[in-house]
Order: C-alpha cells, then structure tokens, then sequence
C-alpha cells in the first residue's frame, strides 16, 4: 500500500485554481523532490497532504486512510512538516521546543516521561544540536534553528516528513549538510521525505524521485535523469539553461545561461 | 539564563512556594488596618478558626476580621488571579507581549455598562452593576473580533488596532456619561473607573471565586496547546493542535474571567501585563508553570496593592487602580529599557 496517495487533488484560493488535478503515488521510503516555478502550487501541495488545507476535490489517503477523517493529532503522529522559518514571540529553549515534538502522543495534562526525554535527546543527537539544549532558539544562527526544528519533527517519530524550503536561507555549507541530514534520516529511520526546493541540482543530487509542478499539474514526475532534461525545464521555468551531467555523481547538472552571453 | 525543561514536579514546586507565598500576604494583610488588632492574637484566631477565633477576639475584632478584613482579601486575591491569568492568555493567543484585557478594550466596554447602571440609579439588585459592566465585557470581545477579522483572519495585529479603537470610542462615552452626571454618582463612577474592591459583597465573591477556579482550570487544560500556537499557529497545526477550537476555548474562559473580575471591582489595569511579564522572565514562556505561577503571583500582588490602597493615606481609602498604575507603569518603562519587547 503506498504510503502517500494524492488522487485528482483540486484547489482554489479565492476562487483562484492553484491545484489542477493532481495525482500521484509514493510508496514509501523514499526522498521526493518537489520542484517548479513560484506559485506552481508546491506548498499547497503540502499543506493538503497534511490535512491544513481541503482540496476542493480530490482526495489524499496516508496508508489508506483518507486524510480528511483523521484528527489533526493522528496526522501529526503520521506527518511532520518542518518549515521555513518560523518566528518566536516568547523565547523557548532548543529542549523545550524539540519536546514539542512529543505533544501529539501525550494527553492533555501528561508531562513529558523517560521515554520522551529519551526521545528528544536522540533527535537532538541526530541533528547535532546537543550541545545547544539549553539555548533560547532566538540566540541560535538560520543554520542551527532549521536543526532545531528538524529536532522538534523527528522528536513526532513520524513515518512522513514534509520540508517546506527548508534549505532556502542557508548557505552551501548548510545547505550541504541539510541535504546530508535528510539522507540520513531516510536511510537510518526509514522515513519517507517529501522536499520542497528551489535548488535543481540538490534536488538532482539527493532525491530518488523528482515531481516538476507547473500551473498546478505534474509536469513529470520520475527520477532526476527522467526528469531533469534541458527541455522540461526551459518549458516550466520558461528560462535557458544549459544541463550536462555531473561530474562525480553522474547525475544531471543545472547551469543558468546569462542573458547577454547567449545574445 | 539556562532553564531545563519544566517537570510536573516543578510545577507542583512552584505552586506550593507561590501559594506560601499567598497565604503570608493575605495574613500580613488581615493585620494591617485602621482598627489596630494585636498581630499574635488576630494569627490565633486564625489558627483556631473562625468559631473558637471569638474567645481570642474582642466581637468587634471579630467582625472586622472576618467579616471585613478576610472577604477583602479574598477577593482582592481572585480579582489579581483572574486578570493576570487572563493577561498570560492573551498575550500568547494573540503572540503578542502588550496583549491585556484593558488594551483590548475589554474594560473600557465594562466601565461603559456600569456606568450606564450607576446613571440609570439600579442599586437595588446586588447583580445591577457588576451585570451590566459584565455584559459590556462581553459585548466589547464580540464587537473587537467583529471589527478585527474583518480582514480575513483575525490577526493579532488587526485584533490589537480594534481593541485600540474601540477603547478609544468607549472613552468618548465615558467621557459623556460623566460630563452628564452629578453628585453622588460622580463620585461612584469615579470609583469604579480607577478600580474599587470596596464593592464587593459575599454572593459577588462565591461567584467570582467560581469563575476564576473554573476559567484556571480550563486554560490549565490547554496550556500545552498554548505553547504551542505560541510557537506559531500553523506549528500548533502540524503538531496536532486543533487551533480554532482551542482558541475558541481559551478566547471565551479569558473573556469571562475578565469580564468577571471587572465588573465586580471597576477597572484595575496592568495586573494583567505586569505578572505574566514577571514571571515569563522568572520561569520561562512554559504555560504549564507559567499559567498557575500567574494565577498565584496575580493574586499576591493585588492583596498587597489592596492592602496599600486602603492604609497608605489616614482616614481615606485609595482606588487599587491607582496603586497599579502606580507600580505597573514604571515597572513597564524599566521592561522596555532592560529588554526590547
């Protein structure tokens, strides 16, 4: 049974179409990039998939289950959605927030057991940021506060992860050891991550499958030699760009053409 | 400062230490006075209890004791406890440290229906006063989000300018209301209007302590969730909170308790912004410490602006407002050198 699957998905914001029937299917364990112009509809392709929008048609099942019946609690067991960015009016420690994490699978007035600190502190482990638990996250630099909640949604123990640009504010080096992250989460924990990017060639790099959004359909959705051609992209992105294959890892590299070179 | 996650043991730690610090207020607080009443036999009347307490106890003593002294207190310390309490879920529903009830225009609205009752002469009906200001509460919260969410969702900014406005429209009444009004209600609306626990009466106090132990324990309930939405309202999404239920519940147990504190003691501002400031820095934004160490703290802090109120100046009695206001603005000013909010 796939663990993700998105049946003739429809939106529309403000009577706008965002989503135009969509449908696709992942099977689970793999890292799937989602790439494609602003306002292709990349996510609102999440936050459908995570219950926080209704499509106006269609329907998304996460292990069979259609995502509509479940409660936000179930879906926050199944899926963690890790942001952009997100800001902080009263400051809580790098724990505090990653304990976070844990409320979908507490009661109400249960505080947080052994089971979770140990939880917590592995997730902390994995992210490398053991050593900032006891830091206010406003202190912390883009790079370690995209760990942090990185922390806070392995901490959910979800078989789902959902990366909204995660990586888009974060230099190469973290931008790398981001990638890096995500890799070994899918192969160490087994989850299935779902990553929304503007980067082509660390989509190129890291993900096994890529889905390429335009006006709110599936341009193409394969793995990134399937996906990635000089054609496709110039048609969605309505940009030249020059692709030839990576050097070391064989796999289609992106370079943008200068306007005025090409004149 | 380095803070380790809070524990249940923590809050249970706290809460003893803060209830402590209650309990000694309250005492210290039944002693002080224009009737002095030696210290050690008003604490062992105390200790036997209200029927042996007349053996220690001149009758007079007695009375002012228990019937006047302890009621006071009692209320004073449910008034500070709701308004602060209901300050910390403001000021997180909306992510936002200025978030209060009076900045939400939540008193101004309750000060325009007891006016309207002290005008109109209801003072038969124990409930006239205290109902109407009870009902402008009310009004004044549906009439803010009205106004505030108009523009789509109700954003803590747009519900903050709407608290602005209609504060300021209230004001205007107000001002009407007193400019048309003569002698003894003058000075009955003045009263109210800086904030008075001299018109609290024994039912008004089983009700209050009602709704400040019931409105607690419901955003007790909640505070994980609250610290949650603080975290970001779409976070509290993804981490399985049912934001728009939740913050239904908490908008209306705050609303309540202020409307409830209001109407029964006037307008008493800053409790609500000062002790969950104070304790945000003490013990961290954790609503799990932070929602019963306020609850406590608030009611600590109004049983000694209370007590200051009626014995600071001879023969007088001071609206508690005032001695807020005194405390609150400067601690205020010092909040917003020592750390930009």
């Amino acid at each position: 049974m796939p663990v993700i699957e998105a049946r003739d998905i429809h939106f529309e914001y403000d009577e706008m179409p965002v989503l135009k029937g969509l449908s696709f299917t992942s099977v689970g364990g793999e890292i799937l990039g989602v790439i494609g112009p602003n306002g292709a509809g990349k996510t609102t392709l999440l936050r459908i998939i995570d219950g926080i929008c209704a499509p106006s048609r269609g329907t998304v099942l996460l292990d069979g289950i259609d995502v509509s019946a479940m409660t936000r609690r179930e879906i926050a067991k199944t899926i963690a959605v890790v942001p952009q960015n997100s800001p902080m009016v009263f400051s809580f420690t790098v724990e505090e927030t990653v304990m976070m994490g844990r409320a979908p699978h507490l009661g109400r007035l249960r505080f947080e057991g052994k089971k979770d600190m140990a939880i917590v502190r592995r997730a902390m482990e994995r992210t490398g940021i053991s050593r900032l638990a006891g830091r206010n996250i406003e202190e912390l630099s883009g790079g370690e506060r995209q760990r942090v909640f990185i922390a806070r949604a392995l901490a959910q123990e979800p078989r789902i992860m959902l990366f909204d640009e995660s990586a888009a504010f974060l230099d190469i080096k973290h931008q790398v050891s981001f990638f890096e992250l995500l890799r070994m989460l899918n192969r160490a924990e087994g989850v299935t991550v779902m990553v929304v990017t503007h980067d082509i060639n660390m989509a190129s790099c890291y993900c096994n499958r890529v889905m390429l959004l335009k006006d709110g359909r599936i341009h193409g959705i394969g793995t990134p030699c399937q996906i990635i051609t000089k054609k496709s992209i110039e048609e969605v992105y309505e940009t030249e760009v020059l692709i030839d294959a990576h050097p070391i890892e064989g796999l289609p590299r992106m370079t943008l053409v200068s306007k005025r070179l090409s004149d | 400062m380095r803070r380790t996650a809070v524990t249940l043991s923590q809050v249970l730690r706290y809460s003893v230490v803060l209830l402590a610090v209650f309990a000694c207020v309250a005492v210290l607080s039944l002693l002080v006075g224009p009737a002095h009443i030696e210290g050690i036999r008003t604490v062992k009347a105390l200790v036997t209890g209200w029927r042996d307490g007349a053996a220690v106890l001149t009758p007079a003593e007695k009375t002012i004791i228990f019937s006047i002294r302890f009621p006071r207190v009692i209320f004073a310390g449910f008034v500070g406890a709701a308004l602060s309490t209901a300050g910390v879920v403001f000021q997180a529903l909306l992510r936002n440290p200025l978030a209060e009830p009076y900045i939400l225009g939540i008193s101004g609205g309750a000060a325009v229906g007891a006016i309207f009752a002290i005008i109109m002469g209801w003072y038969a009906f124990a409930f006239a006063v205290p109902g109407m200001a009870f009902i402008g509460a009310l009004l004044t919260i549906v009439l803010v989000f009205a106004v505030g969410r108009s523009r789509g969702e109700a954003g803590s900014t747009s519900l903050l300018l709407a608290g602005v406005i209609v504060n300021a429209f209230f004001s205007a009444i107000i001002m009407f209301l007193i400019s048309i009004s003569r002698g003894a209600d003058l000075h009955n609306i003045t009263f109210w209007l800086m904030g008075d626990l001299g018109l609290a009466r024994g039912i008004h106090i089983v009700f209050l302590g009602i709704c400040s132990l019931a409105g607690g324990a419901i955003v007790y309930a909640n505070a994980r969730s609250l610290n949650l939405i603080v975290a970001g309202e779409e976070t509290a999404l993804q981490l399985g909170v049912d934001v728009e239920r939740t913050k239904m519940i908490l908008l209306t147990a705050a609303s309540a308790m202020t409307a409830v504190a209001v109407a029964f003691s006037g307008i008493i501002g800053f409790v609500g912004l000062i002790i969950p400031h104070m304790m945000r820095m003490l013990l961290g934004p954790d609503h799990r410490l932070l929602l019963p160490a306020s609850f406590l703290m608030g009611a600590s802090f109004l049983v000694v602006a209370d007590t200051i109120a009626r014995t600071a100046v001879p023969a007088t009695e001071l609206p508690v407002g005032v001695i807020t206001a005194f405390c609150g603005a400067p601690y205020f000013v010092y909040l917003l050198k020592r750390k930009a909010l």
